[in-house]
């Protein structure tokens, strides 16, 4: 077995930034997921999830080039994929709908996203 | 005319015939009975025409009355259908010819129209086409004038035989006498008619009229002096009047013994002389007044006369007790008059009993009063009999008489020494104290006998009822009179005490005499309080209106006036000027009018109380009122009170000028009309806590009329205290935040936005590290290339926040600041190399600028370390356009950045030119959908960037 605590699991991202998005693949790939996108924008995500075989978790950034990622939310959540969201703003500012998904408040220690991740998905 | 004077004999072929003869006679004889019972001559006319027209065989048959116009009218007779009966005809329509005929009385007999030669053309026409083809016409002439016309008509020729003419004649004639007849009959029964109507209109009157009516005749004696008369006729109403029957044709001295001579000479003047008199005059006799009309008749030596006359006894009697009465009225007046200067109650009784006894004569007048089981006269008159003033029991009166007094009875005696009614004993004490008639007035009120007014007279005495009324009038008027004087004899002494209580007091008293010309009596408190001393003083009215101040002097002086002219309340309030000291002070004035028996105002009665302070009080209060008002009226918070929590009773105007809700609309729960319907709720909730919480405090939305729409308002409210802390009232003022909370709303987006930029920062420098720890050997290296991409992140961010909102970083701006920021403008050396050549003002969005200046950042640094600006030959061209997309619909700007004149060698390890490339190949595309081209060329690096500036045209430039 890989010790890499993501090992094989596809996870989407979503991050308008690419230094951020950039920095981000780094952390999941190096923690051995394969990562989908990264996706800077909502039309993006949303044609990677239609593309994409499989979907374990998804790292959103709330804002997206000043369009809310809450759709693709949406979409994922409506098929059981555990989702972080990203956000550069308070955690209170996030719409009531989705108080009970996690959140990691920018800047945010790689480690911790990837324990969270790991917390998420119920193989991992 | 043919025939006229023939003989009926001659003509008819039996003629003398008896049987003939005999038939003519009878024909008068039916028509004499046919005309006798008619009166009506109409009926006579058309009764004898009809009959001998039927008797001739005659078609037509009538007979005209002629009047004096010369008109044939009530033509009355018969027609037998085929000619009509003419009804009127004017006599010149017959033709002077014809007419001719009739006026001198000649019968006309016409046998044909067409064959008789007398007749014109035109004659002919007009007989004919009155039917009248052959006619027998019989002229009656009266006083030579033609009066009637008998006329017989056929409408085809015919003969008329002599007997025929002679019969027509004699009937007309015998029309003519039997109408004469009928008429005289006629008015022989109207005037017979007329004389019973008036004889029985006479009649009627006679029986009827109230007026008593005789016709008398006069009976005189040898000298002429009239000494009795006889009732020759007499009507009802005589019988009513005097109450004799059956007089008539009596002589007076017999039916009315007694009567005045006085009646006998009137009547007998009226008889001489043969004038009319009216009188009035006493009957003894019958004890009545008679008005009298009395006037001759028939001839003068008949001595007769009418008369007509009515009691008017009820009359006379009216006036003299009318008389009567209007004596009475004066004999009070001046009773009333005589007591009324008396102020004392015994003085009044005695003055009383001295004009009663000398009005009456009488011999001793008693106004007593009762006083427990006692009465007691004081001040009685007694003339010529002795003095009894002093205290009885009531018992001494006798039962008789008290039980008369205890009903309210006046009790009379005329003669008590010999009334029946009286035991011996009690006829004795009358002697006694000379008594010998007596009138006794009770006064009796309210059910309770209280005392009485006695009239004696020493011998006995016939009391007249008039004399009786006058005592018992009088006894009212001294009771009155006594209990006026008490009355004020005990208000003066309260007066006394009141005065002497305000003197403690310290009241300062007013007391005007009114009648006396408006003298006032000033009290020593009066005087201290307007600094006359301390003494009481007399001061006339103009010295009191003095010493008011000039500004309230007339309106104080028209308040008493007018008060004095209506005679009720007085109630003044003004400023003096304090004689002493020239202090001015407030008085509130008031006091009462009091009137005299006749009504008259004497005096002005009250008081003066010093309200200095008050005035003071209320002066400052209500300029604190003003302040308040001014305060409320100006201030730009609406302002409101309430009675009870939530309960408003008044909002300032600003109120009604923001929601336009009215003053007394917003009262109760009024107001939470403008308040947002979402915000209701709320308020309400906030004010159930106020009372516990001491406050209001609570936001919500208010409808601005102008604006139409609501704005933020924050409402605080507190509530004022009575001295015992209970709340009296809230006062409340509601505060426009609406701009405050959008500005609040604002910077909350704000501050977001900052905190997200911050964060997001941190993450690219973060980023920005982990590359450059990549693409540095050492620390120095990493340290040198770290330090710049934080500054040029640092100037990007500083630009950004230059700007205010809404402005645009442009191009131009961008590309200078980093090149000014690697230095590569420091020196004109450098600066040389560099053509900057493109629009100026190109707007950038704000999204992309700090990837975008990292990427400008990495290649202008390359270009100062190791290419265009690091070597002698280099040379940058940096140019920049704007081009339309694909689309057509957005716009891009499309960068070229060039260096030529490189020598490239040495250049393939060139610290940092990794991360570079990956900002422009990689991050622009990615992050700004940019399109890039990366070129290392043989004599410099081209790089070419195209991204888009916005996402709608209109958003790009708006100063190109």
């Amino acid at each position: 077995m890989n010790e890499k605590p993501l090992f094989n699991f596809h996870i989407l991202v979503a991050e308008d930034d690419y230094l951020l998005a950039a920095a981000v693949r780094e952390i999941l790939t190096d923690a051995g997921a394969v990562v989908v996108g990264p996706a800077p924008n909502v039309v993006n995500a949303a044609s990677l999830i239609e593309k994409a075989d499989r979907i374990d978790a998804a790292v959103l950034d709330v804002n997206l080039g000043g369009e809310m990622v809450y759709p693709i939310a949406d979409i994922l959540r409506a098929n059981q994929v555990p989702i972080i969201l990203t956000t550069g703003y308070d955690a209170q500012s996030l719409k009531a709908d989705y108080a009970d998904i996690r959140i990691c408040e920018k800047p945010f220690d790689p480690q911790q996203l990837v324990s969270e991740l790991t917390r998420l998905i119920p193989s991992a | 005319m043919t025939g006229a004077q023939n003989n009926l004999d001659d003509l008819n072929p039996d003629g003398g015939h008896a049987p003939f003869r005999n038939d003519l006679q009878k024909f008068m004889s039916r028509l004499t009975e046919a005309l006798r019972p008619l009166a009506d001559p109409k009926e006579i006319q058309t009764t004898a025409a009809a009959m001998i027209g039927k008797k001739l065989g005659a078609e037509r048959s009538f007979y005209h009355e002629i009047d004096e116009q010369g008109w044939a009218t009530s033509t009355n007779g018969y027609a037998s259908g085929r000619v009509d009966l003419p009804e009127k005809i004017y006599l010149d329509d017959f033709g002077d010819q014809w007419l001719g005929y009739y006026r001198s009385g000649t019968t006309v007999v016409v046998e044909d129209v067409d064959t008789d030669p007398r007749f014109s053309d035109q004659e002919r026409i007009a007989w004919s086409s009155r039917g009248a083809y052959a006619c027998l016409a019989v002229p009656l002439l009266k006083g030579g004038k033609l009066r009637a016309i008998l006329a017989l008509n056929n409408s085809s020729p015919r003969v008329w035989a002599p007997a025929d003419i002679a019969l027509a004649e004699d009937v007309a004639d015998r029309t003519w006498d039997a109408v004469e007849r009928a008429r005289a009959d006629t008015v022989a029964d109207e005037s017979r008619a007329r004389l019973r109507a008036s004889e029985h209109k006479y009649r009627t009157l006679f029986e009827n009229i109230e007026t008593g009516f005789c016709i008398i005749r006069m009976k005189f004696d040898p000298h002429g002096n009239a000494v009795d008369y006889r009732l020759e006729e007499v009507n009802p109403a005589f019988e009513k009047q005097t109450g004799l029957n059956d007089v008539v044709g009596k002589w007076v001295s017999n039916a009315i013994p007694g009567l005045e001579q006085h009646w006998f000479d009137a009547y007998g003047t009226v008889a001489k002389t043969g004038k009319p008199a009216r009188f009035e005059n006493f009957a003894e006799p019958f004890g009545r007044w008679y008005d009298v009309y009395a006037h001759p008749m028939g001839e003068p030596d008949s001595h007769c006369v009418a008369v007509f006359f009515h009691d008017v006894t009820e009359r006379k009697n009216a006036a003299a007790a009318l008389r009567l009465a209007e004596e009475r009225q004066a004999y009070l007046l001046a009773f009333s008059d005589y007591l009324r200067p008396f102020g004392d109650a015994a003085q009044i009784k005695m003055a009383a009993g001295e004009f009663l006894g000398k009005h009456l004569d009488a011999n001793r007048v008693i106004y007593f009063e009762v006083d427990g089981s006692d009465y007691v006269a004081e001040g009685d008159y007694a003339n010529g009999v002795e003095n009894v003033s002093g205290r009885y029991p009531i018992e001494s009166f006798g039962e008789q008489l008290f039980e008369t007094y205890r009903r309210g009875e006046v009790a009379v005696s005329h003669d008590c020494l010999s009334d029946p009614t009286l035991s011996h004993a009690e006829r004795n004490a009358f002697r006694a104290v000379e008594i010998g008639a007596y009138i006794g007035v009770p006064l009796v009120k309210n059910d309770e006998l209280i005392g009485g007014l006695a009239v004696h007279s020493a011998r006995p005495r016939r009391w007249t009822d008039e004399e009786i009324l006058r005592v018992t009038k009088a006894a009212d008027r001294i009771w009155a009179a006594v209990e006026r004087a008490r009355a004020e004899a005990k208000l003066r002494a309260r007066e006394a005490e009141l005065a002497r209580t305000q003197r403690i007091s310290g009241v300062a008293s007013i007391d005007i005499d009114v009648a006396g010309g408006l003298r006032g009596v000033r009290s020593p408190e009066y005087c201290l309080l307007h600094g006359l001393g301390s003494q009481t003083v007399v001061e006339r009215h103009d010295e009191w209106l003095e010493r008011i101040h000039p500004d309230d002097r007339e309106l104080a002086q028209r308040t008493f006036d007018d008060a004095l002219a209506r005679g009720d309340d007085y109630e003044s309030e003004y400023r003096i000027v304090r004689r002493d000291n020239g202090e001015t002070r407030w008085i509130s004035a008031k006091g009462v009018f009091y009137r005299n028996a006749d009504q008259e105002i004497e005096r002005l009665v009250g008081a003066h109380i010093d309200i200095t302070d008050r005035k003071r009080a209320e002066a400052i209060t209500k300029e604190a009122e003003a302040r308040f008002r001014l305060l409320v009226e100006t201030m730009p918070q609406l302002v409101w009170k309430a009675a009870n929590p939530a309960s408003w009773v008044w909002a300032s105007p600003q109120w009604t000028e923001y929601t336009g809700q009215a003053q007394a609309d917003s009262h109760g729960h009024g107001w939470l009309e403008p308040v947002h319907p979402d915000d209701r709720g709320p308020a309400m909730q906030a004010w159930s806590q106020a009372t516990d919480n001491g406050i209001l405090e609570i936001e919500f939305r208010l409808f601005h009329k102008k604006e139409q729409r609501y704005r933020w308002f924050h409402t605080r409210a507190l509530p004022v205290r009575d001295d015992g802390g209970s709340i009296i009232e809230w006062v409340g003022t509601s505060t426009d935040i609406d701009d405050l909370r959008s500005m609040q709303d604002r910077m909350h987006v704000m501050v977001a936005e900052l905190q997200h930029r911050t964060r997001n920062l941190l993450g690219v420098v973060n980023a920005t590290m982990s590359s450059t720890l990549r693409d540095t050997a050492d620390l120095n290296e990493f340290s040198e290339l770290f330090r710049r991409r934080l500054h040029a992140l640092a100037r990007v961010n500083a630009l950004l926040s230059r700007k205010a909102e809404g402005e645009r970083v442009t191009f131009d701006e961008l590309i200078r600041m980093e090149l000014e920021g690697v230095g590569a403008l420091d020196d004109a050396s450098a600066s040389n190399k560099i053509d900057l050549v493109g629009p100026a003002g190109v707007k950038l969005r704000s999204a992309t600028i700090q990837t975008f200046a990292l990427a400008i950042h990495e290649l202008a640094t390359n270009a100062l370390k190791y290419g265009a600006l690091a070597q002698d030959e280099g040379r940058l061209s940096v140019s920049w356009d704007i081009r339309t997309d694909i689309s057509g619909r957005g716009r891009r700007l499309h960068l070229v950045w060039h260096e030529t004149g490189i020598d490239m060698a040495n250049q393939t390890h060139a610290p940092g030119r990794g991360y570079g490339r990956e900002l422009i190949e990689r991050a622009l595309p990615y992050q700004l959908q940019a399109t890039t081209f990366y070129e290392l060329r043989s004599d410099g690096i081209c790089c070419t960037i195209n991204l888009p500036l916005s996402k709608l045209i209109d958003e790009e430039f708006d100063n190109e």
